[in-house]
């Protein structure tokens, strides 16, 4: 009986399924291996490979920029990933484009993630329980994305006792309150997270000329509602906002003292509102039904006006354009498991999917000379996605193995079935070694629109269509884990990864892209990756050490740019990440993190004639290699009635190593030689943060 | 002070830091850079040869390549490759270009590896013109339209056209003196010239506003286009400001009283051109989203192998006034 609920307990995690939350949680704990990064394996031995759980305690012992956790830049530790330009939010996985990652919030996918041009994610590390991340051995559930899963899961507020915690950091503060309505009933989880960016940069633009004004912030809310009906049913209401806003104003004049003003206005962000029911059919089987809606929007326009040099108060020309995106996903999901015997757990899962891409751009322009120009254009795109997914998870001695079918049935002017074999194995040499293997196929039925290789807001989500195909990958991974002693663990692993219908934008250079033409804006080509992943791992009661090693292949074959396989801009040949961390006391610990990384490549010219620049293939040059060490502290001291004071100090690039931001080439009238510029934006960056944590769950 | 003390910590935090260091790409032989475009109905190919340093060998740099010997053959017959007189790299070659000619070059000189190229002439211009008359923002246009002789869904390869301008002032005098004129070429106005695709290439600006850009080959400003097989049979159009003639001056107290009228004229030359000259001169890529890692990288792709730059096809067909 006992075994029969582990291994409930076991594919319940495996599949990302709360089925008694507040169990879970325990057994969370008693699973937990001795990383901060747990690779979880449970009780059974069965471990899907490709997966890396991290919990809220862990996210928030890692050095954080500006004292502000963040659960994308963890991940941009962990090998296999690359973590594109510096600071910026962007999650390449396995030689993934950065828009081929699936993020999921309770179980709701999301579209914009990033604040600040991908500075910070949206996600409130206050009300994360656990976060599941899969480059690997997909379950079949997952779809829709091609290189990982980030899977966020929040808490529940505590059903007994109200609690919480005040977070003050350097550039945003967070609230976080949770506990019972009804008691052992109704409980509510609301964390809210505001920055005072603006605080600091209206006063700073404003200093620089009297004239112009400038504002941004961020602001994020989740709200859970949770309901217990009985022992069985519990039902979770839930709301997510991530917004950003910005607005820019600048007065000038130009050479003849004619005023120019301008006026950049962003806003973007995702709004997320679901309802799950969970239930315990009986000691063997579940079943979860989620009902969610999701938006993903940015409006952002510019106005730019001449008043002429006598200082009149009507603009003589002037522009306004404006860009817009929204995508609406509305969709349905059914869950069932059931472990029908000791030896096979079955799960099912079917999901109906609506989404609607609204992109839009207007332009009204007024000139001196001539006429004026009032041009809009408003498409629409409504796509449907059916999808079924049906898994086996096999338990047979050592060896256990995960087979699993995923049918997708996409409409989008034209239809797509696609059948998504994914399979997952594990041999338990003996209690110290195991090996696994996995093999993936997935498809992906969306484009991030974009002319600049950067999280921005102008960025549109656009469906696949007639011309435009989904992206299909075939993902082969393999590895061994060692536990040689109770208090370390090795593992290594490798994977092969090819894409068809990649795709590579090629219009103009302008932050706005032309959706009007958008389909015609991108090269079909195809992508490769492999490598090879190391892990190394060390716990005692007082310090934790890690490593983390990779190396790695990443190409791409675009005919249309060049004949032959080239490298991708993200070939990081080696990554290399050592952390570690020291318990001195109770109150007082310590951490350390080391990040190294072979540059991202750029394209240079490999010969000049006169002073013209000659290339022979894309990205053929490297940046400098990165390497940041970045130290943490934190103090904890408890009152007397159980509350709790943390300070956090963080030192970001703590030997101030100006790491290579961006590299152009530069071949000046009066210089003998050519040569590339580089840029380095960020030097050591010291920052605190305070919380009080009052109340207890 | 205090004012200072908000910017001080931001400064810190944004403050960037640029630094000049070798070009990291790999050092290389230097190559020859060859840009040739024989044109049908012409018996005379220019060849532009060129020293191509390697980037981070630049120092001492000249054009000019010493004891190039270059081989040209039209379909396989060899002709003998002179260098213009008192001009650096500028090579020239007489032989008759005809549509469906193969072309092959070979530039061989010491320390540079070979570089050689084929090409075929294109075949002849093959589209057919219907004109119309159009308003434009209440301006008077001719608008030109090219349209496929195979009908619709054919694609049908690369154009280019050359426009050229010339203004005619007309003397008129009252006493009956025979008029005279005086013609002047000029550049046109990009105003006055819309040119537009059925399914669109050329990329639009912040406006919406789709344009292109017109190429300098050898003295040729070209518009070049590509046929995309649209469903529609029309490939392209070029719309063209009229003007109507003016009396630009008159001299009512002069002895001989005359009035100058001024007329403009336009011709339109029209090309084929290969694959490899289109993606040569207007690379799909453009070249400002180039080097910085932020946008897709940029390559001009040329046919040399062993070198670089192109050995392009362009047939001159027909004109109209």
């Amino acid at each position: 009986m006992i075994k029969k609920k582990y291994l409930l307990f076991a594919f319940s995690l495996i599949c990302s399924i709360e089925i008694h939350a507040e169990n879970q949680h325990e057994f969370y704990e008693k699973t937990d291996t001795l990383t901060k990064s747990v690779v979880y394996a449970d009780k059974i031995g069965m471990r899907s490979p490709g997966l890396t759980r991290i919990d809220s305690k862990n996210l928030l012992k890692e050095a954080s920029f500006l004292s502000t956790p963040d659960i994308i830049k963890v991940l941009q530790n962990l090998p296999g990933v690359s973590s594109g330009v510096e600071l910026l939010s962007g999650l390449y996985v396995h030689g993934g484009d950065g828009h081929d990652n699936l993020f999921l919030l309770d179980g709701v996918p999301l579209f914009n993630v990033a604040h600040i041009g991908g500075l910070f994610s949206s996600f409130n590390t206050d009300v994360i329980d656990y976060m599941d991340f899969y480059k690997a051995g997909f379950p079949p559930e997952y779809g829709g994305r091609l290189s990982s899963v980030v899977d966020v899961r929040t808490v529940d507020g505590s059903m007994e006792k109200s609690g919480g915690s005040v977070t003050m950091g350097l550039i945003d503060g967070r609230l976080h309150l949770h506990g019972p309505v009804i008691k052992n009933k109704l409980s509510y989880d609301i964390a809210l997270r505001r920055s005072w960016l603006d605080v600091i940069l209206s006063p700073l633009i404003r200093f620089s000329s009297a004239k112009d004004r400038g504002n941004y912030n961020f602001f994020d809310t989740n709200v859970n509602m949770a309901y217990k009906i009985s022992d069985k049913d519990k039902i979770n209401f839930r709301f997510f906002t991530g917004t950003d806003w910005a607005n820019f104003q600048q007065f000038s004049k130009n050479i003849v003292s004619e005023d120019n003003y301008q006026m950049l206005s962003l806003k973007w962000g995702n709004l997320a509102v679901s309802a799950e029911w969970k239930r315990l059919l009986s000691d063997k089987s579940s079943l979860n039904l989620i009902a969610y809606h999701s938006i993903g929007y940015s409006d952002n326009g510019l106005k730019d006006r001449w008043y002429g040099s006598s200082g009149g108060k009507e603009p003589y020309s002037g522009t306004q354009t404006g860009i817009m995106s929204r995508v609406n996903a509305t969709g349905l999901k059914l869950e069932f498991a059931s472990s029908v015997s000791e030896r096979h757990l079955i799960k099912a899962e079917a999901e109906f999917k609506n989404e609607v891409y609204n992109p839009s751009k207007f332009v009204n322009a007024t000139f001196i000379d001539t006429d004026p120009i009032s041009y809009s254009i408003k498409q629409r795109y409504v796509t449907n996605l059916a999808s079924l997914s049906v898994s086996d998870r096999i338990s047979y001695g050592q060896l256990k193995l995960n087979a699993g079918l995923r049918a997708d049935l996409f409409f989008s002017g034209k239809t797509y079935f696609n059948i998504q074999p994914r399979l997952h194995a594990t041999y338990d040499i003996n209690e110290k070694i195991s090996v696994r293997v996995s093999y993936d196929m997935m498809y992906q039925y969306s484009h991030l629109f974009s002319s600049i290789l950067l999280d921005i807001p102008m960025n549109v989500w656009m469906p696949a269509s007639g011309k435009i195909q989904p992206v299909k990958s075939n993902q082969i991974a393999a590895g061994v884990h060692l536990r040689p002693l109770p208090f370390m663990y090795f593992d290594i692993g490798g994977y092969y990864k090819t894409v068809d219908n990649y795709r590579m934008y090629h219009g103009i250079a302008s932050l706005v892209p032309p959706i009007e033409s958008w389909e015609r804006s991108f090269f079909s080509g195809k992508g490769k990756s492999y490598g090879m992943e190391t892990e190394l791992g060390f716990q005692s009661n007082k310090f934790r050490a890690d490593l983390y090693y990779t190396l790695s292949w990443n190409k791409r074959l675009f005919p249309e740019i060049y004949d032959a396989w080239f490298y991708d801009r993200l070939d990081n040949r080696h990554k290399l990440t050592l952390s570690c961390s020291y318990k001195c006391t109770d109150n007082l610990d310590f951490g350390a993190m080391w990040n190294f990384h072979t540059g991202n490549r750029v394209t240079m010219p490999e010969h000049i004639a006169g002073k013209t620049p000659l290339y022979s293939s894309p990205n053929n040059a490297r940046m400098p290699a990165y390497h940041r060490l970045d130290l943490n502290m934190n103090y904890h001291k408890k009152t007397a009635k159980g509350n709790e004071h943390v300070w956090t100090v963080s030192i970001y690039n703590a030997y101030c190593h100006m790491n290579v931001f961006m590299m152009s080439f530069e071949f000046k009238d009066n210089a003998i030689l050519p040569s590339a510029v580089t840029k380095g934006l960020i030097p050591i960056v010291p920052s605190f943060s305070y919380t009080y944590k009052f109340g207890k769950k | 002070m205090k004012r200072y003390n908000i910017l001080i910590p931001l400064l810190f935090l944004m403050a960037g830091c640029t630094k000049y260091i070798p070009v990291p790409v790999e050092d290389g032989r230097p190559r020859l850079l060859i840009e040739c475009f024989p044109v049908s109905r012409t018996d005379s190919t220019l060849i532009k040869v060129r020293h191509a340093a390697p980037t981070n060998d630049y120092a001492g740099y000249q054009d000019d390549v010493e004891n190039v010997h270059i081989e040209f053959k039209v379909n396989d017959k060899s002709y003998d490759v002179k260098k213009l007189r008192n001009r650096e790299y500028l090579y020239y070659v007489k032989a008759p270009i005809h549509p469906g000619d193969r072309i092959s070059l070979r530039a061989v000189a010491d320390d540079y590896p070979d570089a050689v190229a084929t090409t075929v002439i294109p075949d002849e211009f093959d589209l057919e013109v219907r004109t119309e008359d159009n308003v434009v923002y209440g301006k008077p246009y001719k608008k030109y339209i090219f349209s496929r002789k195979k009908g619709a869904e054919k694609k049908d390869g690369f154009y280019a056209y050359e426009l050229k301008t010339e203004e005619t002032f007309r003397y008129v005098y009252e006493d009956d003196t025979p008029s005279r004129e005086e013609s002047h070429p000029f550049n046109w106005r990009r105003e006055d010239v819309i040119t537009s695709l059925n399914i669109f290439q050329a990329p639009d600006n912040i406006l919406g506003y789709k344009y292109f850009f017109d190429h300098e080959l050898y003295g040729r400003k070209l518009v070049m286009l590509e046929d995309d097989g649209s469903s529609d049979d029309s490939v392209f159009s070029v719309n063209i400001r009229q003007y109507r003639d003016t009396v630009v001056h008159s001299s009512p107290y002069e002895s001989r009283q005359y009035e100058i009228h001024k007329s403009r004229a336009y011709r339109i030359t029209l090309y084929k051109v290969d694959k490899q000259t289109y993606r040569y001169i207007n690379p799909l890529v453009h070249e400002g989203m180039g080097q910085t890692g932020f946008f897709s990288p940029f390559l001009h792709k040329g046919n040399v192998s062993g070198g670089y730059g192109v050995l392009g096809g362009i047939t001159e067909s027909v004109e109209i006034r």
